[in-house]
């Protein structure tokens, strides 16, 4: 059964594009129609992205808006949205970031503080397309890292409603979810002024290690207690890269089934003796975090993170299960433990 | 129809358990096969059936190799009654017979008149019918026997092989049993059973043919063929020959060992327990 | 003897009046009584959920466009949804009953034999090979695996005689055999983790027109296949010699049947993952209602797979509603019990 709604809207798509095209080149002679870099490469490097996407954004004329979301996706949004459900949350911060809030979230969302009063529509894995629809929402915000798989994919985008997909698991990433917020909500002020934020704190964190050679890597460990260390490709690997430390776990191979890390033996660990350790803990307390485990472990006592009280707690949802604007704080949490150290 | 077995070797796993066997049974005849266990009459039987593939020579009903038919086509006209038939507890006896018109129906297996009548003639037959609705697990021997016969007789079939249909019924149920056979017969059912009971194939065939190692020792009616010479060469034990005095058929008996047994009319030996008194 | 038959036979006529009564009344009655719960059932899935509609909202919903949201409720998200429960739950009871007549073993099914997890892992091989794999490639790999798993089965239980004890030792060492594979694989994919526990319990989330469209084409001939050769397996559970002696091809019909049951399975586990006892559960309770014989059970067990699996679903939904539980444990929650049941009281 196909809907309606969205075979229509994906037939006016192309016509709308062509009138808007005449109306921006026939209206706004010198507006600047070269869109900046960091929107224009919205799409990760798995998806291709048509370069022909205009951004138009005529100052007077905020709406309709056609953006391209972070799968690739052209999306048009019609009218400002006012009542929005994030799948996830990223999506819920990327909304309320561009100064939207939600209508809906999913189970684990509990920052901003705001967001917490929304519905609970699920789990970010298992989101409830009834209670989703439930709240007659005017856009669905996915998340373009969890629900890239078909079998999230397809059912989300049949809903009969807009949905752009943002999610982050880089630093590129965030930036770029914040710019289409800021097209999508009509922030654009906004957006760019937690962008410059981020920025500003990743320059700032930057400096302040800079001229140490630091070596740090980023673990997790599953309920097995199996270590996973971050690489260049994950949330947590790509801070480190940022900030211009050394990760010697990048170079490992693609090991274990966590997209981005690779297992990590733990003589692997005991040979990159890196300066520092950000140990991730997913298990919420009572759990015993994972950075006062890793000193009690016997073959890692010796480990120079370790002599020197360089095991960092780092959290979970900052940097982990919600890559987003708090990406400031993971830049904060790096830089002062850095900082701390007389290397 | 007229069985035909044409020079059948049959065997398993290149063992050969029945080698070169040829007779013919002519319309309306009944035959015992008859032998030590060993000897291939059950697998002989399963040849003359489609159960089993000869390694040589054919099988004929009427002029045409079963091999060559389908099936079905086969089931229509010859059934088996195999040995110790087990279909569980609780199949009542109509269920089970109406199972027996397979060979004659169709993709849909939809229920005809014809089967409705073929199954209840068929129960009437084996004289079933005042059990028809009880499950097989509360009938005796004797009459679950009748119940499979029935099912056989439910094929509409021009023969009739059975395997031992009289092992392990009581003397009242293989009378039950065999007397159904010889009426069946004298209607005009030609029937093969492989008997383990001399007694039973004197009194209730036409022919008997004797197994020995694969082969066909004797083969003729029961006045001719059983005869102590015979019966000892095919069964390996001395056996000697009584006469029923009122139909003059044989009754044929392994003679005892005279150390173990004593003749009637003797004193029991010296220094046996018996005269000891013991 | 014969001053015995007189009374028996009038006794035995009477009971024959009153079970041919009951048995001429009774699959009609099974069927009508079936269908309307059923219906119930699927109407009952259109109605609640996260959300609840109201009973006119459901219909309108169903029927017209005039409420939109009750629309894309019911057409977008339910309504499938309970069509593929029921197309699931119908091809895992016909399997299973197909297997338990084939292997005359009442604790066979599709998950205790391994065709259910051979299709798994089929399934999930494809899916970590190539996670954009469409819906369509999904169903063919699981078919190919539950027609493997079918065939392997066959190998292994049919070699000389089969004993129930046998069988099931087979099954269960493939069952594990396959399972364990579907863990590792799953331990080391990046894409399955983790949406694996809908998976391996067996879940519906997400279920929509196409995974119908994908299992239709297994489903279908595997249902009109089970049908249609319900006779043949009556004939061959009196014995492979009665059988043979009947007509039937003893070994054809049997590698005809386990091939059905390998699509069958593979059309439920290319939608629903690995769920466990529909196909154990259902064909003992369709031949308490119509007794043995096959043309009547396997369509009832049909009917009452349906009704399971699209009733454990409602109620998959309900429990911790947003969020579901996966189906799979309903339905085994309800066929652990149900076996013991038969262990102690009916073997």
């Amino acid at each position: 059964m196909r809907d309606f709604i969205t075979r229509r809207a994906r037939l006016l798509l192309p016509a709308m594009a062509i009138v808007a095209m005449l109306a921006a080149v026939a209206c706004g002679g010198d507006d600047d129609e070269e869109p900046t870099p960091a929107a224009e490469a919205t799409a990760p490097a798995s998806q291709a992205t048509s370069a022909a996407s205009p951004a138009t954004t005529a100052p007077a004329a905020a709406y309709p808006v056609k953006v391209t979301d972070l799968l690739g996706r052209q999306v048009e949004i019609k009218a400002k949205p006012t009542t929005i459900v994030a799948l996830s949350p990223t999506a819920t911060e990327l909304v309320y970031a561009a100064g939207g809030k939600v209508a809906g979230r999913t189970s684990s969302v509990d920052y901003p503080e705001a967001a917490k009063a929304a519905k609970d529509i699920g789990t970010a894995y298992q989101p409830n397309f009834e209670a989703i629809l439930a709240l007659k929402p005017d856009l669905i915000v996915a998340d373009s890292v969890i629900h890239a798989q078909p079998n999230l994919r397809q059912p989300i985008e049949q809903l009969p409603v807009p949905v752009i997909f943002a999610g982050a698991d880089s630093y590129q990433h965030v930036l770029d979810g914040l710019t289409l917020m800021g097209k999508v909500l009509d922030a654009k002020t906004a957006t760019d002024k937690v962008i410059a934020d981020i920025t500003k704190a990743r320059d700032e964190a930057k400096a302040a290690i800079a001229g140490k050679q630091i070596s740090a890597v980023a673990l997790i460990a599953d309920r097995d207690n199996t270590l996973y260390a971050a690489k260049d490709a994950s949330y947590a690997g790509d801070i480190l890269k940022q900030l211009g430390i050394t990760n010697p776990a990048a170079a490992q191979p693609d090991a274990g089934p966590f997209p981005g890390y690779t297992t990590l033996a733990a003589e692997k660990l005991v040979e990159f003796n890196p300066d520092f350790i950000f140990a991730i803990t997913p298990a919420p307390p009572p759990a015993p975090r994972l950075a006062s485990l890793i000193p009690t472990i016997p073959p890692f006592r010796g480990l120079k993170a370790v002599t020197q009280n360089h095991v960092v707690d780092a959290e979970v949802q900052i940097f982990l299960q919600a890559p987003g604007p708090r990406i400031i704080e993971a830049f904060k949490v790096v830089a002062n433990a850095v900082k701390g150290s007389s290397n | 129809m007229k069985l035909t077995v044409e020079d059948v070797r049959l065997g398993y796993n290149g063992r050969v358990v029945v080698d070169g066997v040829s007779f013919a049974v002519e319309p309306g005849e009944m035959v015992s096969i008859v032998g030590p266990n060993g000897s291939g009459k059950s697998t002989l039987l399963r040849g003359m059936s489609r159960l089993q593939k000869p390694m040589s020579g054919r099988v004929l009903l009427d002029a045409t190799d079963i091999r060559a038919m389908s099936a079905r086509q086969v089931a229509r006209n010859l059934a088996i009654l195999t040995q110790s038939p087990d279909a569980g507890p609780d199949l009542t006896v109509r269920e089970l017979v109406f199972r027996g018109r397979y060979p004659h129906q169709g993709i849909l297996q939809r229920v005809t008149a014809a089967d409705i009548e073929a199954v209840e003639w068929a129960m009437a037959a084996a004289d079933t019918a005042q059990f028809a609705t009880r499950p097989l697990g509360s009938l005796s021997g004797g009459e679950r026997q009748r119940a499979w016969i029935a099912l056989a007789l439910a094929q509409q079939p021009r023969v009739l092989l059975l395997d031992e249909p009289t092992s392990f019924l009581d003397i009242s149920h293989q009378v039950e049993v065999m007397h159904l056979l010889r009426r069946l017969n004298h209607e005009g059912m030609t029937v093969v059973a492989v008997l383990h009971d001399l007694v039973l194939a004197a009194r209730f065939s036409d022919r008997v043919i004797a197994m020995r190692s694969g082969r066909v020792e004797f083969d003729g009616p029961p006045r001719q063929v059983l005869e102590p010479v015979g019966l000892e060469r095919v069964f390996g034990v001395p056996m000697m020959i009584l006469t029923d005095p009122e139909s003059g058929l044989p009754i044929p008996l392994p003679r005892p060992d005279p150390a173990l047994c004593p003749a009637a009319h003797s004193e029991p030996a010296a220094d046996s327990p018996r005269a000891s008194g013991v | 003897m014969t001053g015995m038959a007189a009374p028996k036979a009038r006794e035995g006529g009477a009971l024959a009046r009153r079970s041919a009564f009951r048995s001429f009344n009774r699959p009609a009655t099974v069927f009508i009584v079936g269908a309307i719960v059923l219906c119930g059932l699927a109407f009952a899935s259109l109605m609640y959920g996260a959300i609840t509609l109201s009973v006119g909202q459901a219909w309108s919903g169903l029927t017209s466009e005039s409420d939109l949201f009750a629309r894309n409720v019911v057409w977008q998200i339910r309504f499938p949804r309970v069509v593929d429960a029921m197309l699931v739950g119908a091809s895992l009871a016909a399997a299973g009953a197909l297997l338990q007549g084939v292997t005359r073993n009442p604790l066979a099914d599709p998950t205790i034999l391994g065709v259910t997890a051979a299709s798994g892992l089929a399934s999930a091989a494809v899916i970590v090979a190539n996670p954009q794999v469409p819906q369509w490639g999904i169903a063919m790999a699981c078919a190919a695996g539950g027609l493997g798993g079918a065939g392997i089965l066959y190998v292994i239980a049919w070699r000389g005689a089969v004993s129930p004890v046998r069988l099931a030792l087979a099954g269960v060492a493939l069952s594990a055999f396959f399972g364990a594979a579907i863990v590792g694989l799953l331990s080391s994919s990046r894409t399955f983790l983790q949406t694996s526990l809908g998976f391996l319990a067996g879940g519906m989330y997400g279920s929509e027109w196409r995974d119908f469209r994908a299992m239709l084409p297994y489903a279908a001939p595997g249902l009109i296949g089970a049908f249609l050769l319900a006779g043949r397996l009556n004939v061959l559970a009196l014995g492979d010699d009665v059988a043979a002696g009947l007509g039937v091809l003893t070994d054809r019909t049997r590698l005809l049947i386990l091939g059905v049951v390998g699509i069958l399975t593979a059309a439920a586990v290319s939608v629903a993952g690995l769920v466990s006892f529909v196909g154990l559960v259902c064909p003992h309770l369709a031949r308490y209602s119509v007794g043995h014989d096959n043309r009547l059970l396997i369509p009832v067990a049909a009917l009452y797979g349906a009704i399971l699996v699209s009733g454990a679903d409602l109620a998959a939904r309900l429990v911790i509603s947003p969020s579901e539980v996966p189906m799979g444990i309903i339905t085994a929650g309800i066929g652990a019990p149900f076996l013991l049941y038969l262990v102690r009281f009916r073997e």
